[in-house]
């Protein structure tokens, strides 16, 4: 099979300009209505390859690198630390966003004053409803034009954020504002805290599979055409260290506790993930491996979250049942080689150092704060309903 | 020869591609818009366009307007004692239009590229395409208004590096798009709209307000005015409209029922009547801004499209969103025509093209109706969900092929329901067809077919199953939607329409002024009505008498009294 880098003749390090140019080439040479299969076969190519590019370039610009590199015992992910990464509201970006606003620039745009007011009315009353509150402000007056409801959403980033994360805001503003699709302008704003958001969402699509497995594709099904793709273009895409640990968990609970059926479901895929963790060489896993299958009583958190993933491989495996990827995967021995020459499998990849990990299993207070962290106030609620133990 | 045809709710054009660039086509009476009106005459002749919007107002139960909103819903339309389907009502439009276009060109026109909005559906685009065949037209290209609006702007610039917005709102339908111009690659990156909004519904808002403001106080209810006495009323707001994009105020007059009304109307009132169909506007910009991956202040410029953009009111809008001011080099009713004409010269594989290429999206999401397993037990499945196959904004010619399975040991069939839209479950998006196939009798789960959608370039869906144990294929049928035509029913009503006749060309501004005669002789009072009724058989008598430069002195006479009468019927106080 001819890699996306071979169809468009361009090297796996060409620019996105390079790559705009080269599939301008072959399309002019296409026909799309004679052709449609090579057309696609192009457009695919050129996707696939602009992606990578754009994620390249815009990694090289980025200010802060997130989770990607050496962030071994990062604090990032545990609420109650500070945040390392401090702007303030009135960043340097600022001016530059006003100053394409064509009208009177008054003291405050009217962004502005609606996180002041938002700001106000929180602090007078904590209680208040986020969704109905954002929903109100997205159909305001004030935020009508384009450019200032964007610029709200930058505010309203670091004010979800800083000094505390304020996560049932963050996600009605998921709900609000679809950042879960839309979130370039964040991005260009506060990439730090953009991944944050991202990761959140990532996990709470996780969570979420459970209640409502129902949705047309569940959201394991997602992660694993997500680690296909990446595992096929031979790239590393990020993916939050806190996924690949669920993962983890996910795949040493369902081996410990039910290796038959665990196979019989799953199968390749089942290899094809722990062959990604394995690689990530997340500690966990190892870790986990050696604790033997009764000890699991003792450690509840793991338990229930190791309950919670059943179930979610149960959506998975159900979507497989009434559809599967579209595509033939790859056999896992295929990808082997390939994940060695990644060469970023290094054992400080993931988030959390050795010590935190030990520290993780022994202690339930951690394991209760680190599920806090993956899911946030969700698992308190469910543990408060009774409906976990 | 190759043409473009905008297809329009209101006005319908024709235009082509000559040296580089792309040209309107004037109708018989050599105007650029002809409006998309149909009406049978007395002795039985089409008229269309002009003639036909008169007629509306004196003959309204044998002529037809409006049409393009039922395209594809099998909603007949009666004129006289006969009923059409929306196709055929637009096949008579195209008709008209190929005639302008073959005796403005000199040679057989019998191919067109034909613009429809992005977001009509696979039906509405199946019946645009039978609307071509049943006017002698092929109809292999459809292609989305606003692509077309932005392809007559990307024309000009062919080699430049570019990001904009066409913001296009046409008399029914309201579509943006989004797109992305470098290497002489036009990529449109996102398509968004709403298939019932536009001019026509900001007339319906006027319209009612007249009813229940000054009509009301008449004691003039809308259910007691004739078709006729109606679509004069809807004919007075739309002056109004327009005349309030050029002043602040406007008012008139109108006779109705042996009452005179005045009507009133300033622009903070329209702004507060149109509210609610502006609001509807902002969604679908959102959607694409979103599905594009693009931000506003990235976008260079904002492009307006459709005769319903000239209104001040839908300018402010986007001006106000967007923090700018829209831009409209071209004329926006034309803009559309002029792109579909810069396709039909990119399918004629014209050598002034041959550095640029246009790639389209889908804009909606298809998919097929699809089980879920609810619990642990084998029967433990629920229906009903939705599996998009194609997702909205993926690039177009696309295929895409799914696995499907049975859910219960021994199952015979498997139904394949085609659907439209984003919602989760399928009860809320559109049905597109069904069909079944026949599967082998295996445990649940062991038997299944492979189901493949192909969308082409046109926005024509073709979904294919194929059995994995037999290899047996089928197609989905599409007959059994009401909305769409079958290759039998397309010749069979063609060989029907054929026997309706068009209005003969040459005679259509003398077609057309009496029928101008008629609706001013209906809406005026008084003494007026005399010398009108005077003027006209003179006219006729004129014509009779077949003296070519007779006929156009008399014509002029006729239409300087129809222009000085309307003058005074519709004063603008």
């Amino acid at each position: 099979m001819n890699s996306i880098y071979d169809i468009l003749s361009v090297s796996p390090a060409a620019s996105l300009r390079e790559i705009k140019k080269a599939y301008a080439v072959l399309l002019k040479k296409c026909d799309q209505e004679c052709e449609p299969e090579r057309f696609q076969a192009i457009r695919q190519a050129y996707e696939q390859a602009s992606v990578l590019a754009r994620q390249r370039e815009s990694a090289e610009e980025l200010p802060i690198s997130t989770f990607h590199e050496g962030n071994t015992g990062s604090t990032e992910e545990w609420p109650g630390f500070t945040d390392q990464y401090v702007f303030s509201i009135k960043g340097g970006k600022e001016a530059s966003l006003i100053g394409e606003d064509q009208h009177a620039v008054p003291a405050l745009c009217p962004a502005e004053e609606v996180i002041k007011e938002l700001e106000a009315h929180y602090k007078s009353d904590p209680h208040w409803h986020p969704v109905e509150s954002l929903q109100g402000y997205a159909s305001s007056d004030k935020l009508f034009a384009l450019q200032e409801r964007e610029r709200f959403e930058q505010l309203l980033l670091v004010w979800i954020f800083e000094p505390s994360l304020k996560i049932d805001w963050l996600d009605a503003a998921t709900q609000c504002f679809a950042w879960d699709t839309a979130n370039r302008h964040l991005f260009e704003w506060r990439p730090d805290l953009a991944w944050r958001v991202k990761r959140h969402i990532e996990l709470l699509h996780l969570i979420e599979a459970v209640p409502e497995m129902a949705h047309g594709i569940t959201d394991g099904q997602y992660y694993y055409e997500l680690l296909a793709e990446r595992e096929l273009q031979g790239i590393v895409l990020p993916i939050p260290p806190s996924v690949l640990d669920r993962l983890a968990r996910l795949l040493v609970n369902l081996d410990a506790t039910h290796p038959e059926e665990a196979r019989e479901r799953f199968g390749d895929q089942l290899i094809y993930w722990k062959r990604i963790v394995d690689n990530e060489r997340i500690q966990l896993v190892q870790a986990r491996t050696t604790v033997p299958e009764k000890k699991q009583k003792s450690f509840p958190f793991v338990s229930l979250v190791w309950l919670l993933l059943v179930i979610i491989q149960m959506a998975v495996s159900n979507v497989g049942s009434s559809s599967l990827p579209p595509e033939p995967l790859p056999r896992p021995a295929q990808f082997a080689p390939k994940i060695q020459t990644t060469g970023s499998a290094e054992p400080g990849k993931c988030a959390y150092s050795d010590d935190q990990l030990r520290q993780i299993l022994k202690d339930p207070k951690s394991q209760a704060r680190l599920l806090y962290a993956l899911c946030g106030e969700r698992i308190s609620q469910l543990i408060l309903r009774g409906e976990a133990y | 020869m190759i043409i473009g045809i905008d297809l329009g709710t209101t006005n319908s054009l024709a235009a082509f591609w000559q040296d580089g660039t792309p040209t309107i086509i004037p109708n018989g009476l050599g105007h650029n818009l002809t409006p998309s009106c149909v009406s049978l005459s007395d002795s039985g002749e089409l008229l269309i366009g002009e003639a036909a919007r008169e007629r509306l107002r004196t003959h309204a139960h044998l002529s037809a307007s409006n049409f393009k909103r039922y395209m594809g819903s099998g909603h007949l339309i009666r004129l006289g004692k006969k009923e059409f389907r929306p196709e055929e009502l637009s096949s008579f439009v195209l008709r008209s239009l190929k005639a302008d276009a073959e005796a403005y060109l000199g040679e057989p026109v019998n191919e067109a590229v034909i613009s429809v909005p992005a977001y009509f559906s696979d039906a509405q685009r199946k019946a645009t395409q039978a609307a071509g065949k049943l006017a002698g037209l092929k109809v292999d290209r459809l292609i989305n208004e606003p692509t077309a609006a932005a392809l007559a702007y990307g024309v000009r610039n062919p080699t430049g590096e570019d990001q904009f917005l066409v913001f296009d709102l046409g008399g029914g339908t309201f579509d943006v798009s989004i797109l992305e111009l470098f290497d002489g690659v036009m990529e449109v990156r996102a398509s968004a709209g709403d298939n019932f909004l536009g001019g026509e519904d900001f007339l319906e808002a006027v319209t009612n307000y007249f009813f229940a403001t000054s009509a009301k106080v008449a004691g003039i209810a809308p259910e007691s005015l004739s078709p006729e006495q109606m679509h004069r009323v809807r004919h007075a707001a739309q002056q109004l409209i327009h005349q309030l994009s050029e002043k602040e105020r406007a008012s008139f007059t109108i006779a109705i029922a042996g009452q005179s009304l005045s009507y009133h109307l300033d622009e903070e009132q329209f702004s507060s009547l149109a509210a609610p169909l502006l609001e509807r506007i902002r969604t679908p910009i959102e959607t694409a801004l979103r599905d594009a991956r693009i931000r506003v202040s990235n976008l260079s410029q904002i492009f307006l499209a459709g005769g319903a953009t000239r209104m001040p009111i839908v300018r402010k809008l986007v001006a106000r969103m967007f923090g700018r001011f829209p831009s409209c080099h071209i004329h926006p009713d034309e803009v559309v025509a002029l792109g579909t004409a810069v396709q039909a010269g990119l399918k004629m594989g014209d050598a002034a093209l041959e550095e640029m290429v246009m790639t389209d999206v889908c804009p909606y999401s298809l998919g097929i109706k699809t089980s879920q397993r609810v619990g642990p037990n084998i029967g433990d499945y629920i229906d009903g969900f939705y599996l998009p196959i194609l997702e909205r904004n993926t690039v177009v010619p696309f295929s895409r092929s799914q696995d499907i399975f049975t859910v219960s040991d021994n199952q015979k069939r498997l139904a394949i329901e085609v659907f439209q839209g984003e919602a989760r479950l399928v009860k809320d998006n559109i049905p597109l067809g069904r069909f079944e196939v026949e599967v082998p009798q295996r445990l649940a789960g062991q038997a299944g077919a492979n189901v493949r959608f192909t969308y082409d370039a046109s926005g024509i869906l073709e979904v294919e199953a194929t059995v994995h144990q037999t290899e047996l294929k089928r197609r989905l049928v599409i007959q059994e939607n009401p909305g769409v035509l079958s290759d039998e029913e397309i010749d069979q009503r063609l060989k029907d329409l054929n026997k309706i006749k068009l209005h003969p060309r040459d005679d259509i501004r003398n077609v057309t002024l009496l029928a101008r005669a008629d609706r001013v002789y209906a809406e005026i009072l008084g003494p007026l009505r005399s010398s009108l009724s005077a003027a006209v058989a003179h006219f006729q008598g004129t014509l009779e008498r077949q003296q070519p430069d007779e006929i156009t002195i008399a014509r002029e006479k006729l239409k300087e009294l129809l222009d000085s009468m309307e003058q005074e019927s519709f004063i603008t106080r």
